[in-house]
């Protein structure tokens, strides 16, 4: 197991935005995180890295390596596309010539070789984008948290950075929770999907997605994220149905 | 002739230039106006002003004033720059220096360098002293305003990343407070000029700008005097230039390259 909610609430002055929420990811297992917005599904990932406490409950992790890809990149605009890599380098045991090895490889596997020394400014949305999957991934994190990372981003973009993020997974398997508004996303990355629903939000059901990635079809992506889409547009329903 | 005046990168210095052609000779007719003791007209004081630029005790008054600007320059940063990242990470220091901060900028600059004088008397140090007395409040502010702005969400994502205190400082806190401060460091700069002119003249040191200046005033060498003037304010304005082009080309060049 990599990280489990027991049973965790949290409330952002007197408006609770979750409310006992349980549920546990195993090691190399991705969880897409569905609902409407405002649910609570960016504090569930909050809470997973930490940067927010839950009020009651527990959230438990085993290992403490974790990527995490904004909706936005965040990157810092006064450094390099290379050094906002290194960044999360530091204190890893590696020295400077080794932290600027390891994150130019990152770079060149994501088709960003030759931009090393830009600045964010001088990239484009989606290669910022990518710097910024590059940021999490060069760590081999344990638990990668992506919160709607491809939002915002034209089809043809979304369609080559999600075949991106099957290439990295393939290559560093790892625990992930993606959250998404897009049923379809879900179905192609996802093992399992969670629907988070009502005021405050909890998890109102669940749907797991039996077959291997790589045998995933159209057909097959299409007839679950028609039902995903179901249960999304269906309110209220027990956990498990 | 109108599509000259309009023409994009033209057009500000052509209207530059007349602003400045304006200038002199409304500063000539002031001249002849008021009489050449009161008012040193234009011709007479771009000669004194050439004298003044051959001379190499002119050259040694410009270096000294400027060395002193330098150093009150640093103090300032140091001193507006330290205290206003502490004050902005704790609130309640910022409370503590409050009063200091506000007496500092309710005291007129002559007031505080008399005061300066009556209590350590005149000298170097008192100079540099008061300068960086009156250039601290600016930095401080600017730094703790700058310190409350950090991008909330790049906070984040060093704390998500798991980033130490002591890295989010150095490439998270102090790049972003410095990018916001620059207008004020610039600022700083070129009031930083004047200020110490002021200084020197109130505090009656032996060498720099000011105290040619003063010498100027008790010969009623009034054409020097302009001549210092137009001296000072060509200083003012390449130090800034210099400040600015350094800052832009090593400092800025993210935002450059867009």
């Amino acid at each position: 197991m990599v990280i489990q909610f027991d049973n965790v609430s949290k409330s952002f002055g007197k408006r609770k935005i979750l409310d006992s929420v349980s549920f546990h990811l195993e090691a190399r297992q991705i969880l897409a995180v569905l609902g409407p917005s405002g649910i609570g599904k960016t504090t569930l990932l909050r809470l997973a890295a930490g940067t927010v406490k839950p009020d009651s409950g527990q959230v438990r992790m085993d290992k403490q390596c974790i990527g995490f890809i904004f909706q936005e990149p965040r990157l810092l605009p006064w450094r390099t596309a290379l050094a906002n890599i290194t960044l999360v380098l530091h204190n890893r045991g590696l020295t400077r010539d080794e932290q600027k090895e390891v994150a130019a490889a990152m770079l060149k596997r994501l088709g960003l070789q030759g931009f090393e020394y830009y600045y964010p400014a001088q990239l484009s949305g989606g290669m910022r984008q990518r710097v910024s999957i590059a940021r999490a991934f060069v760590i081999n994190p344990d638990l990668a948290l992506l919160d709607e990372p491809f939002t915002g981003l034209d089809i043809g973009l979304k369609i080559s950075l999600r075949q991106m993020l099957l290439e990295l997974l393939a290559w560093h398997p790892c625990a992930m929770m993606y959250v998404t508004h897009e049923p379809q996303d879900a179905v192609l990355l996802a093992d399992r999907a969670i629907i988070l629903d009502g005021r405050p939000g909890r998890i109102v059901t669940s749907m797991d997605f039996d077959r291997p990635r790589a045998e995933r079809d159209q057909s097959y992506i299409q007839d679950q994220a028609a039902k995903l889409t179901s249960l999304l547009t269906a309110k209220e329903l027990p956990v498990g149905s | 002739m109108s599509n000259l005046l309009h023409a994009r990168k033209i057009g500000p210095f052509l209207w530059m230039a007349a602003g400045l052609v304006a200038f002199v000779v409304a500063w000539q007719v002031m001249s002849q106006t008021y009489g050449p003791l009161l008012v040193a007209p234009p011709a007479e004081t771009w000669a004194a002003a050439a004298r003044l630029l051959n001379s190499p005790v002119t050259l040694a008054a410009l270096g000294q004033t400027l060395g002193r600007v330098l150093l009150a320059l640093g103090l300032q940063i140091f001193s507006g720059v330290a205290s206003g990242v502490i004050a902005g990470l704790y609130p309640w220091i910022e409370d503590l220096l409050q009063p200091a901060v506000d007496a500092l900028v309710a005291v007129p600059p002559v007031a505080l360098a008399l005061l300066v004088i009556l209590m350590f008397g005149s000298g170097d140090y008192q100079v540099a002293a008061t300068a960086v007395a009156l250039g601290f409040p600016l930095l401080y502010a600017g730094t703790v305003t700058a310190v409350r702005s950090v991008d909330s969400s790049m906070l984040e994502m060093f704390r998500a990343f798991g980033l130490p205190k002591a890295t989010q400082l150095v490439v998270g806190y102090l790049p972003a407070t410095l990018y916001s401060l620059l207008p004020s460091i610039l600022l700083a700069t070129g009031l930083n000029v004047r200020l110490m002119v002021m200084v020197e003249v109130m505090v009656g040191v032996g060498s720099g700008i000011g105290q040619s200046l003063s010498a100027a005033r008790v010969h009623m060498a009034t054409a020097e005097i302009f001549a210092w003037l137009l001296v000072m304010a060509t200083t003012v304005l390449m130090v800034e230039g210099t400040f600015l082009y350094l800052v832009k080309s090593h400092l800025l060049k993210w935002q450059a390259r867009r």
